[in-house]
């Protein structure tokens, strides 16, 4: 993954996907909610905010077989814990 | 017999609107008619997935590439995965919240391709978004909702000028700001 924006993630550098923020329903496929665990309070602060991004995510984004993509815990998440994703 | 996500897929991949689904016999859903079942693995999917990608293979109905993009535009109905939901975040907006404990390891959710977007002229720059860039839309988005300008607006939004440093409350990434034309603005 080289880039990704609020509702897109790109999965190769000639492919993205994007998710419809108005399909919130299936648990099935809610992986276009997760947030940063900061907000990129300047973006000359980049370096900063990334490192922080990282430690404090607690999921990441694998591909499965090529043709699916899964939001994986990388630590163990406590029921009602927000689910949160590196920076790119 | 066809496994129970296999089914599904094959029907939207080839158009056919097959649909074989496990069905829970009558008797447990009356016993249990609100728990969603919820162990589904990230293992059991691979394998599954990968079952669909040799069946198509062996056929050779449709090219590799174009199965794996079809699949990554689809969202396979009656996952058994539920384990998170969308509420509102301290971080901003929206986010996505566990609804039970997720050990380390453990899939949690998928990303959907409502839209798969195909950079085939490049990504995109300031000065907008190539002319070769298409954009395949999952089968499960009602043609109506099948707004190519939207999806691409998106895009282009998300390459929106840096804000100054001086800037009170500048923002690394843009939102989406609708989706069709026929919704209302939502932002997350």
């Amino acid at each position: 993954m080289d880039r990704r924006t609020e509702y897109e993630v790109s999965v190769t550098g000639t492919l993205s996907l994007v998710g419809d923020p108005e399909r919130a329903s299936d648990p099935g496929y809610l992986g276009h909610f997760a947030n940063d665990a900061v907000t990129c309070a300047s973006p000359y602060l980049r370096a900063e905010y990334e490192a922080q991004s990282r430690a404090r995510s607690n999921a990441r984004y694998v591909t499965v077989e090529g043709c699916h993509y899964a939001t994986l815990a990388t630590r163990a998440i406590a029921a009602g814990d927000e689910v949160l994703i590196p920076s790119p | 017999m066809l496994a129970p996500v296999l089914g599904p897929l094959l029907g939207v991949l080839l158009g056919t609107g097959v649909q074989l689904r496990s069905a829970r016999p009558t008797c447990c859903a009356a016993e249990a008619p609100d728990e969603a079942p919820d162990d589904m693995t990230i293992g059991e999917m691979a394998r599954q997935l990968a079952q669909v990608r040799a069946y198509y293979h062996e056929q050779g109905e449709l090219e590799q590439q174009h199965v794996d993009r079809n699949l990554l535009a689809s969202r396979i109905d009656k996952l058994r995965l539920n384990r998170c939901r969308v509420a509102s975040s301290n971080i901003h907006g929206n986010g996505l919240f566990a609804t039970r404990a997720i050990e380390e390891g453990e899939l949690i959710t998928f990303y959907p391709g409502d839209a798969v977007i195909l950079w085939l002229g490049g990504q995109r720059t300031e000065a907008g978004v190539p002319d070769e860039t298409g954009v395949i839309f999952g089968a499960h988005v009602p043609d109506e909702q099948r707004d190519v300008v939207a999806a691409l607006e998106y895009a282009t939004e998300a390459l929106a000028p840096l804000p100054p440093a001086s800037s009170p409350s500048p923002a690394c990434y843009s939102r989406v700001q609708r989706w069709t034309g026929a919704r209302s603005t939502r932002s997350r």
